[in-house]
């Protein structure tokens, strides 16, 4: 059989391939999750992008930021998000940066967890009030209700990029650097 | 008078050149009924294309739906490409397929051949990712088993954890993931039995898949070792992973390249595995504590 008569009859089998090699690419040199993309790599690892967020306000306090998305009250799409963790691109953070910069912030309380490693637990220790509340980006219909939930805007927020893992050794989930950006707030000169 | 776009699509009726042929089209377009979305809009036009062509014959091979349907899928699934799972994908090879098989006048053994290649492809895709994505260590089926909630019921029956202890696990790493400090950790709570058992069970699946793929890939059209494989491995895996997109998907594959007298049996493997949908860890967990 001539390749032209291979690739007419296998044409789709053949896209199939090239697109799994495409995903293959992208999730080994860059950053897509193997779970999606055409490359069938579904249930092959625990291996997840972690996007966490921290804000700084205008008085120069930094705060913990719980980047969430949601149909309703928060400004953060729920497929957005999901599409920016399995395949968080530079562009994708950045927008997402905006929408949080641009966002009010709803403190909760944030309990940080006893099995958490003591490393960690003593740089916590040493900041007890900035590891006390998480921030939840959240719509108000006005500023006023806002303030009454004590929300709260910032002008720059910096988005970092872990990767998650579980390794069997000590049953650790263990989380990872991996980048960070910048997003500050533009400025509206015309007010 | 005749409804002008319906004499337009009424142009393109053909009728299937044999029952194979009728029930591969039935079983696809039941597939996309009942799990073709991925998302409101295409999800309307899925029910009304789909179920007027299970519900009226002369509409069942129209070239015209078909072709419709293969486009209203590309668009809408090229949109969340990176949000939806891989069958959902395979769903878009598989009508595009069909879809090419209709507008060329193929025969059955084009759709015979491709679907046998599509399963082998999507096996072997799926164990290379996981030899390379480091499947083969121990660890990821009891990771998944520790803080994915559709599993940890199952961790919770088969080590006696207390439940509220696998809850934990669950809340410290969701906690761990607001936490912005690099290298940090939460422990968590298991048996190394659990871990010794899952990670046999692990290797044993990768090394099933594997050979779902050589069969597929390389063993005669008229094999049956290959399609006992198959259902194997889907009663086997689909019923701990509850993905019936993907166990529907193969199935209906399998239906499309095996020989006759063997697709009862994946018509069989096919209503068996709609039983996935029951929350059988939820039903065997609520009565355990009601009692």
């Amino acid at each position: 059989m001539g390749l032209f008569k291979i690739t007419e009859k296998y044409l789709i089998c053949i896209v199939l391939i090239i697109i799994a090699l495409i995903q293959l690419y992208h999730s080994q040199f860059d950053r897509l999750t193997p779970w999606k993309g055409g490359g069938f790599g579904m249930f092959s690892t625990n291996k997840r992008a972690n996007i966490t967020a921290v804000g700084y306000t205008s008085s120069g306090d930094s705060l913990i930021i719980n980047v969430i998305g949601s149909k309703f009250d928060v400004p953060i799409s729920r497929n957005f998000l999901t599409s920016t963790k399995n395949f968080p691109k530079k562009e994708k953070l950045e927008k997402l940066g905006t929408l949080i910069v641009n966002s009010y912030l709803h403190p909760q309380k944030l309990e940080i967890p006893s099995n958490i490693d003591r490393t960690s637990a003593d740089l916590i220790k040493k900041d007890e009030k900035f590891y006390s509340t998480a921030f939840v980006p959240k719509y108000y219909q006005s500023d006023v209700i806002a303030r009454s939930e004590k929300a709260i805007k910032i002008d720059k927020v910096k988005i970092i990029l872990y990767e998650t893992n579980f390794f069997e050794d000590g049953l650790l989930y263990k989380k990872r650097y991996v980048d960070e950006i910048y997003i500050t707030k533009k400025v509206n000169k015309l007010k | 008078m005749t409804n002008p776009i319906l004499s337009f699509i009424n142009r393109f009726n053909i009728a299937p050149k044999s029952s194979t042929e009728d029930l591969i089209l039935k079983f696809t377009l039941i597939l996309l009924v009942l799990d073709g979305s991925t998302g409101w809009g295409l999800d309307v036009f899925m029910r009304i294309i789909c179920v007027l062509m299970l519900a009226f014959n002369q509409y069942t091979a129209n070239k015209f739906l078909w072709l419709l349907i293969a486009v209203l899928l590309l668009f809408f699934n090229s949109l969340q490409f990176y949000n939806i799972d891989n069958h959902k994908i395979l769903f878009v090879y598989w009508v595009l397929l069909l879809t090419v098989y209709m507008w060329t006048n193929k025969d059955l053994q084009y759709i015979k051949s491709n679907s046998k290649l599509l399963i082998g492809l999507v096996m072997l895709f799926a164990v290379f990712q996981k030899i390379i994505n480091e499947f083969a260590t121990p660890g990821f089926l009891h990771g998944c088993f520790l803080f994915d909630g559709r599993f940890m019921l199952i961790t919770h029956f088969i080590i006696d954890t207390p439940y509220q202890e696998l809850i934990n696990n669950r809340n410290s790493t969701a906690i761990l993931n607001l936490v912005p400090l690099n290298n940090s950790s939460v422990t968590l709570t298991s048996s190394s039995y659990m871990g010794v058992m899952l990670y046999a069970f692990q290797i044993f699946g990768l090394i099933f898949e594997g050979l779902v793929a050589l069969l597929f890939l390389f063993s005669k059209k008229e094999s049956t070792i290959k399609d006992i494989a198959l259902i194997i491995f889907c009663i086997g895996t689909y019923f701990i992973f509850p993905v019936i997109g993907f166990s529907s998907i193969l199935l209906i594959l399998g239906i499309a390249q095996t020989k006759a007298t063997f697709r009862k049996y994946y018509i069989f493997t096919f209503i068996l595995l709609q039983f996935i949908i029951v929350p059988w860890q939820e039903l065997i967990f609520y009565f355990q504590n009601s009692l």
